[in-house]
């Protein structure tokens, strides 16, 4: 039976998922959907059987309605669903209330102080609690300038429950939260203090051993940065796992990082206000508008003023008004010298630099931290490698487009490309720029194309700051020692 | 036979520089059978290029030996001289065959930046890339080259890896040539191009028991099922939209405790592609629903109604059981005389009931 058969006669139908960030779609008796939306939708429906399909972060429940001939409206409402959560939450998946309970409890209590004005605190935990392995263990919080501030051992471990935490007390500003992952590295990510607020940190512990195959006794478990999560309360005040902004919060982060909208542009203010405990709601939710095809940038730029009046500048709130059309009057003047916490801020501000250069000044941290960025959906990780040189100076615009047409233009003879191949091919006498740009170059020798790279189309490429760029072409160019004459 | 069709299918198990995965080449296998089927893709023997590890190394080398990355296979030469007949036809301006399969198993990722404005670039990391060098083919150039190109009536595009994006490896794109082709034939090439999840997130891949304990893609399983139970038409015919649905359907479910984002598939902007026909069209597989009623007297009788609530059949039970075989939807079973009912949603499998 086709839907075309249906009566006429509409009914009212109002579906309520059990918060505001669940998404949801309402699919006919023929599997087609018919709407979608977030948190609430309406939509007048003939009489029949519909399936209803709700998704909290990764978690999707499909249940099926009736909708009666003889009902005049009908009110479909959904309990709260169980999905998959870094943050020690209430009603989800690794749900655990010794882990809540500890989490709440310390998340008030200063561990360390390291300065004053904010604060950072750090939950880690195993997903089952039977492991009694320290879930701290490789982890370390460093200045910007990779001054070593805590390790596990100024933390405090249950091992009973296999969770972690530490709260420092600490200046505002940004720190590099860093795992020793052992034969794979130490990578690090951004954790943003801000005066009068507590940055919290949530992570969950996953195995870094190498492979089964290899036998290897030692199991190699650490938190993995990629999926933790992060949210923000004022100073002194309790981190709630049942509260629902917390619960929000924490499917906003979801949903940025499967690259879905799970905010209502509508009604993303009101939330905003229900939930400004909680600011990275706000953050999570404005980044992900701003990655629609057609954002309402009205909306983004309310939310990015008051989230400016509530934290400062906080390197991901000012990458909101990083785009085209923000009318902001200082978008010229201010910078982002230390990197953002979310992936999608520092692509703003790559984008950016080769507008405006001088958003990433030259040696500030966001261009230091340049080469070994890893950008993970949302995070933006790093790999902590020996940092390259950037004392050496960093050529203009003109002089770094005058290296790239002579790397192609040299790149295009014989020699020139069998030079080129052969450092690509030893891999480690490369940085991963130098390596990008180089493996640019042969690319376009192997095209023919008579337009070398341009400097623009590298960063879009690459996604780094124009500045560093700018300096591995550089750098490039003398590694290779490249006579025109080649 | 498809003697026309074509098929390119890739499988990467093995990364010394990268976590090693257990089931592209076992999807590689599932996939190439399907293809060989005779009520599936009916492809010859011939016309199927496979490239695994398998296919490409010595037995001497040992896939979780780091040391040997640079021999690691497939690498990008591999995979890309598959690809060389039908880009040279393509340059040459000669139409190939009607359909050309692209199979593509293993770690991936999309391309990071303009991802608004080319949504599909998909790569797929070759068999010697390690987190500083990102070596890989990106897969989804090669088809939309071909497309182009139109070498063939119609591409076929799986692509079961991830598709998160890794700034650190810049999407490279193949060197193929600027040929201007015909707009009006390119625009009439059929497409069905599926991705086991959207831009930006990971593939999934699990053990599954009923399958011999074997480990394979979510998606693979998700689209050999529907391709084995997708419903045909009248004239018999299965369509990529109908694929798509299925999959849609049916994936959470084969995921099970594995949370998978939902696939991403795109049919193109020319007419929807007949995956196959099937030869048993004129009496379609109805599947079978099994109502047990615990609480049987001998009289009760079982009314069902379809989707739009119009009443389908009334049956007395002659048991505390009983069977009624029905075309995939959403239905109403009740019992007359009491407040006892069921909603329940039908795809291609016999399902049980208590009501």
């Amino acid at each position: 039976m086709t839907s075309k058969s249906r009566s006429e006669k509409k009914i009212p139908l109002t579906i309520q998922a059990p918060d505001n960030a669940t998404e949801i779609f309402l699919v006919s008796d023929r599997f087609e959907r018919i709407e979608s939306g977030i948190g609430k939708l309406e939509q007048s429906v003939s009489p029949g059987l519909y399936k209803v399909r709700f998704r909290s972060g990764m978690t999707q429940e499909d249940r099926l309605i009736e909708v009666g001939k003889n009902q005049s409206q009908v009110v479909f409402k959904e309990p709260p669903l169980s999905f998959e959560s870094t943050t020690p939450l209430v009603n989800t998946h690794e749900d655990n209330a010794r882990q809540c309970t500890i989490a709440k409890q310390q998340s008030s209590i200063v561990h360390l102080k390291a300065g004053k004005g904010s604060r950072l605190f750090l939950f880690i935990r195993h997903p089952h609690s039977g492991s009694s392995e320290n879930p701290g263990e490789g982890v370390t919080l460093h200045s910007l300038e990779g001054k070593k501030i805590a390790g596990m051992d100024d933390g405090l471990h249950s091992s009973e429950n296999g969770c972690w935490c530490l709260q420092v007390e600490l200046d505002p500003g940004t720190y590099r939260l860093q795992v020793d992952t052992g034969s794979l590295g130490t990578f690090e990510r951004f954790l943003v203090a801000c005066e009068n607020w507590q940055t919290l940190f949530f992570g969950m512990t996953t195995d870094f051993s190498l492979r089964e195959s290899e036998a290897v006794e030692e199991h190699i478990s650490r938190v993995l940065l990629k999926s933790s999560s992060v949210h923000m309360m004022k100073t002194g005040k309790i981190f709630d796992p049942a509260s629902a902004s917390s619960r929000m919060t924490e499917l906003s982060k979801i949903a940025l990082e499967s690259g879905r909208t799970a905010v209502d542009e509508n009604s993303f203010g009101k939330l905003f206000a229900e939930n400004i405990d909680n600011p990275m709601f706000g953050i999570y939710g404005a980044h992900q508008l701003l990655g629609n095809r057609r954002p309402d940038y009205t909306i983004i730029d309310e939310i990015a003023k008051q989230l400016e009046s509530l934290l400062g500048p906080h390197p991901d709130v000012l990458s909101l008004w990083l785009r085209n059309s923000s009318d902001r009057l200082d978008k010229k003047s201010f910078t982002l010298s230390s990197p953002p916490m979310l992936t999608r801020s520092w692509e703003l501000l790559t984008r950016e630099s080769l507008r405006r250069s001088s958003i990433v000044p030259e040696g500030s941290f966001s261009d230091r931290f340049s080469n070994g960025m890893l950008s993970t959906a949302p995070w933006l990780l790093h790999r902590v490698t020996i940092e390259p040189e950037t004392g050496s100076g960093t050529p203009s615009r003109a002089r770094t487009q005058e290296m790239l047409a002579d790397l192609a233009r040299i790149s295009g003879t014989t020699k020139g490309f069998s030079l080129l191949d052969a450092a690509l091919k030893k891999r480690k006498d490369l940085t991963q720029l130098e390596h990008s740009i180089a493996q640019a170059m042969l690319n376009q020798a192997q095209q023919r194309s008579a337009n070398p790279p341009s400097l623009n189309k590298l960063v879009e490429n690459i996604m780094v700051p124009s500045v560093a760029v700018k300096r591995s072409t550089k750098s490039l160019f003398e590694k290779l020692d490249l006579k025109k004459d080649t | 036979m498809a003697a026309d069709d074509y098929a390119i299918v890739i499988g990467i198990s093995g990364y010394p520089g990268l976590s090693s995965l257990e089931g592209p080449e076992n999807d590689v296998d599932l996939f190439t059978q399907w293809l060989r089927k005779k009520d599936g893709g009916n492809l010859p023997k011939k016309n199927i290029s496979i490239c695994t590890s398998r296919f490409c190394l010595s037995k001497k080398f040992d896939p979780s030996c780091c040391e040997q990355i640079e021999e690691a296979r497939p690498n990008r030469e591999d995979i890309e001289k598959l690809f060389r007949p039908w880009v040279i036809a393509g340059t040459l301006g000669n139409t190939s065959g009607r359909r050309l399969y692209i199979f593509a198993s293993g770690h991936g990722f999309g391309k990071a930046s303009d991802s608004h404005t080319n949504p599909m670039d998909t790569a797929l990391y070759t068999a010697n890339a390690d987190v500083y060098f990102g070596l890989h083919v990106a897969v989804t150039a090669y088809a939309n080259w071909l497309a182009q190109a139109a070498v063939f009536d119609e591409i076929v595009l799986v692509m079961d890896c991830c598709r998160t994006k890794n700034l650190m490896h810049p999407f490279t794109y193949p060197v193929l040539t600027n040929t201007s082709h015909d707009p009006e034939k390119a625009r009439k090439v059929r497409k069905f191009y599926a991705f086991a999840s959207p831009w930006g997130n990971a593939a999934k891949e699990k053990r599954f028991m009923e399958r011999g304990n074997r480990t394979y893609g979510i998606f693979t399983i998700a689209l050999l099922e529907a391709l084995a139970k997708a419903r045909a038409n009248r004239l018999g015919n299965v369509k990529g939209e109908t694929i798509k649905k299925y999959i849609h359907n049916v994936i959470d479910e084969i995921a099970g405790d594995t949370k998978v984002p939902p696939p991403e598939i795109d049919l193109g902007n020319y007419h929807d592609l007949i995956w196959f026909t099937r030869e048993d069209s004129t009496s379609p597989y109805k599947p079978l629903v099994t109502i047990t009623l615990p609480e049987f007297r001998g009289n009760e009788i079982c009314h069902i109604q379809n989707g739009a609530l119009e009443a389908l059949d009334s049956i007395p039970f002659a048991s505390e059981r009983l069977s009624v075989s029905l075309d995939p939807g959403l239905y109403k079973f009740s019992i007359e005389g009491t407040d006892r009912n069921k909603l329940i949603q039908l795809l291609n499998d016999d399902i049980e009931i208590t009501i």
